[in-house]
């Protein structure tokens, strides 16, 4: 199944270790593996009863690790990007519409995807833009520090 | 010889990294350090370490690597860039010069190279946006025909 995401709605996107430098992501955390058609991300108004997003990020945490989905690492970061400002800013730079969807898995079940049609220069474009949109204020820590 | 002269006659000449079939990790990391990229070789060392890799991510490919020592060598008044590894196993530098002026690159290997980059436009506030694929030679006069190997200084 799969259903458009509200352009005031926001997604957070797992960032490894080799893809952020001094706690920012670069444009590899927004590259997909060869065999995924989208990227992966996580829908964060799918958890109600949540007040900001920080505490989105740590449902979407919590659920990961407790599923076992993703192997989260201590030194990772969750990227925010609203979808309507991310698909703005990919229509403006490159005059490619974006799909940001939700695509529910069963032990996952806020699951996305940023669909396009792939290549090595499409990713590399978007993946470009992508990272510079974050903002500081949305880099959140992937494992909660106890 | 000394080893460290050995390695400075070694890297010196202008084709010697993309010529080096053989070269090591170890060697492009020295030959980095040389070039006084040391926050470069620090980094390229860490990626280039398998601890960090999920089981479906490619390692760091050692001809991307070269393609970063040959593509450093030519730009480096660019300065240290950020580096990263994609699932692909190429490596990625990015400089975040000034809000008008990004460049990313890919190494897809020693000779070839994927980017994009936003700089000052014509028109005031106005970013222009380049982006494309080629061998290293053609990015590399593609990105000087730009003025981006002086950002720095500029």
């Amino acid at each position: 199944m799969r259903t458009p995401l509200p352009g005031a709605d926001h997604v957070a996107r797992y960032c490894k270790p080799t893809a952020l430098q001094d706690g920012i992501p670069l444009p590899e955390a927004f590259i997909p593996r060869n065999r995924e058609e989208y990227i992966s991300v996580n829908w964060l108004e799918y958890f109600s009863g949540t007040r900001n997003k920080s505490e989105q990020v740590e449902r979407i945490r919590k659920n990961i690790q407790e599923s076992g989905s993703l192997r989260l690492a201590a030194s990772g970061k969750f990227a925010v990007l609203n979808v309507g400002k991310t698909k703005e800013r990919i229509f403006d730079a490159m005059r490619i519409s974006l799909a940001i969807e939700h695509r529910p898995l069963e032990d996952n079940p806020s699951h996305g995807g940023i669909r396009y049609d792939r290549s090595i220069e499409s990713d590399n474009q978007i993946a470009f833009e992508l990272s510079r949109l974050v903002n500081r204020e949305d880099i959140f820590a992937a494992k909660k520090i106890s | 010889m000394h080893a460290i002269e050995s390695l400075k006659q070694r890297f010196t000449t202008k084709a010697s990294i993309t010529n080096t079939q053989s070269s090591s990790f170890e060697e492009l990391i020295e030959c980095l350090k040389l070039h006084e990229l040391a926050g470069s070789a620090e980094r390229i060392a860490y990626l280039c370490t398998d601890s960090e890799l999920e089981e479906e991510d490619e390692p760091l490919s050692i001809e991307s690597v070269k393609g970063f020592v040959a593509f450093m060598r030519r730009f480096a008044d660019l300065g240290e860039p950020l580096l990263g590894l994609s699932p692909q196993g190429f490596l990625g530098s990015t400089w975040r010069i000034a809000d008008d002026k990004h460049l990313y690159i890919q190494f897809l290997n020693a000779n070839e190279a994927v980017f994009s980059s936003v700089s000052p436009g014509t028109q005031g506030g106005l970013l222009f946006r380049m982006s494309g694929r080629g061998s290293l030679p053609d990015v590399l006069q593609t990105l000087r025909a730009k003025g981006m190997d002086k950002w720095r200084r500029s």
